[in-house]
């Protein structure tokens, strides 16, 4: 072809050559495996990635459901059922507490009505029932909402269980999920009244986790009755909105005086 | 737009030419991608709150939202890798897609029975006061979300992926 024949600019090489050039060049280019082969193996490895994590975590949690003791605190008839402080007269109103020792705002409740919840549970005006859930040791990463609630329920073995209870959100760590020592909370125990021999089967409780089951077990029984915040306050089974509340009238919402 | 003598459009995507739309898809890959790979990983580690944020939906039985819980975040971790990495962009973009067309359902849904919950998407969930929602943005950021997986949907194409570089696509 004659150079003076050939239109001008840069694009003057006739159709197929140019193809043939970038399928060479692509050809040498293209090193990767066939695409159909990388889907596939990719496809399958990220589904058995996705089975087999989802099988751990099901197994890690079920374990975590079978360890430490199957024992039930004092006053509990079965596994996921609340406790109750104190001794309610017939016929007084339900008052279902579901909170998390860790909880900051179980922290703020207890600080503003725990007075006044206790003030019922003795007197036995409102039938308290505590649901102590433990869900923030996954978001904390630890065991401090258990080992709370182990010491609480081991407490109760000698009727001192709203003592511990109290004592715990007495003393909230001064940064959210920091927990409590096991010292202090043998101290707690020490506070509610448990001396002596008891403070020693106390500890025995405490370390082997005799309650742990009964813990996990609420856990549960609270994720399924839709609790999915804490502090949760049901009164008679309906949920109570505390806002603008103050003691008094908290009170004389859950008792009618 | 130019066109050669050949009456080819000079910006048509062709192997070698890096056009304005593929970098526009490689946008999309990166945000969705991004966001997505984040979204798994700070939930990977937590799974039993996972598990609670799909349980607060209450839209599955208790224990089907509890393994969608254990799951779900390592399924956003593989899509979002691909799609950064840009390796079977279009496949990666399907999963994203209908991921986050569940998410605006569920979100919607939650919205319009009235609860009041976070929707765990980067951890927490559950719960919270009906002050503190904010369904409206939720819904906004997954709907944004989901066009970028439609968009690659359409079209897969895009600069700086391993898709181009292994099979010029």
């Amino acid at each position: 072809m004659a150079k003076n024949a050939t239109p001008p600019g840069r694009h003057a090489a006739p159709e197929s050559s140019r193809r043939d050039k970038i399928q060479q060049a692509a050809g040498s280019v293209r090193t990767g495996p066939s695409p159909m082969v990388i889907g596939g193996v990719v496809a399958i490895v990220a589904i058995i990635v996705v089975v087999a994590w989802t099988i751990i975590a099901n197994n890690n949690a079920k374990s975590a459901q079978s360890k430490g003791g199957s024992q039930l605190p004092k006053g509990v008839a079965a596994m996921g059922q609340p406790f109750t402080r104190g001794t309610p007269a017939a016929g007084a109103p339900t008052l279902d507490i579901y909170e998390d020792f860790q909880c900051p705002g179980c922290h703020q409740f207890e600080t503003t009505f725990g007075a006044a919840v206790r003030a019922m549970a003795e007197a036995g005006t409102a039938k308290v029932n505590y649901h102590i859930m433990s869900f923030l040791d996954d978001r904390y990463r630890g065991e401090n909402s258990v080992r709370a609630a182990t010491g609480a329920f081991c407490a109760a073995a000698f009727d001192r269980f709203g003592q511990f209870h109290d004592s715990v959100y007495a003393n909230a760590p001064a940064k959210e999920g920091q927990g409590w020592t096991d010292a202090q909370l043998e101290q707690f125990a020490t506070d509610s009244g448990i001396t002596g021999a008891d403070l020693t089967s106390w500890k025995t409780c405490y370390t082997g986790r005799a309650m742990q089951q009964y813990i996990v077990s609420m856990e549960t029984a609270g994720e399924k009755d839709g609790i999915v915040n804490t502090p949760t306050i049901k009164l008679n089974g309906t949920a109570m909105t505390l806002d603008g509340m103050d003691p008094a009238s908290f009170t004389k919402a859950v008792t009618g005086k | 737009m130019t066109t050669d003598l050949a009456g080819r459009s000079a910006t048509a995507p062709t192997e070698d030419a890096v056009t304005r739309l593929d970098w526009v898809g490689t946008l999309a890959r990166l945000v969705l991608g991004i966001v997505l790979l984040v979204a798994g990983a700070l939930k990977v580690g937590h799974p039993a709150a996972s598990a609670r944020a799909v349980q607060a939906y209450q839209l599955l039985p208790y224990d089907v939202a509890r393994l969608i819980g254990y799951g779900l975040p390592m399924v956003e971790i593989i899509v979002g890798s691909l799609l950064v990495i840009g390796l079977l962009t279009r496949g990666a973009a399907v999963v994203a897609s209908l991921l986050m067309a569940a998410f605006v359902i569920g979100i919607v849904s939650a919205w319009v029975r009235g609860l009041a919950i976070d929707c765990g998407c980067f951890g927490g969930g559950g719960t919270i006061a009906k002050a503190d929602t904010s369904y409206p943005l939720e819904v906004a950021r997954d709907a944004g979300l989901l066009l970028c997986g439609l968009y690659l949907l359409w079209r897969p194409r895009s600069a700086l992926s391993l898709d181009r570089r292994w099979y010029g696509i």
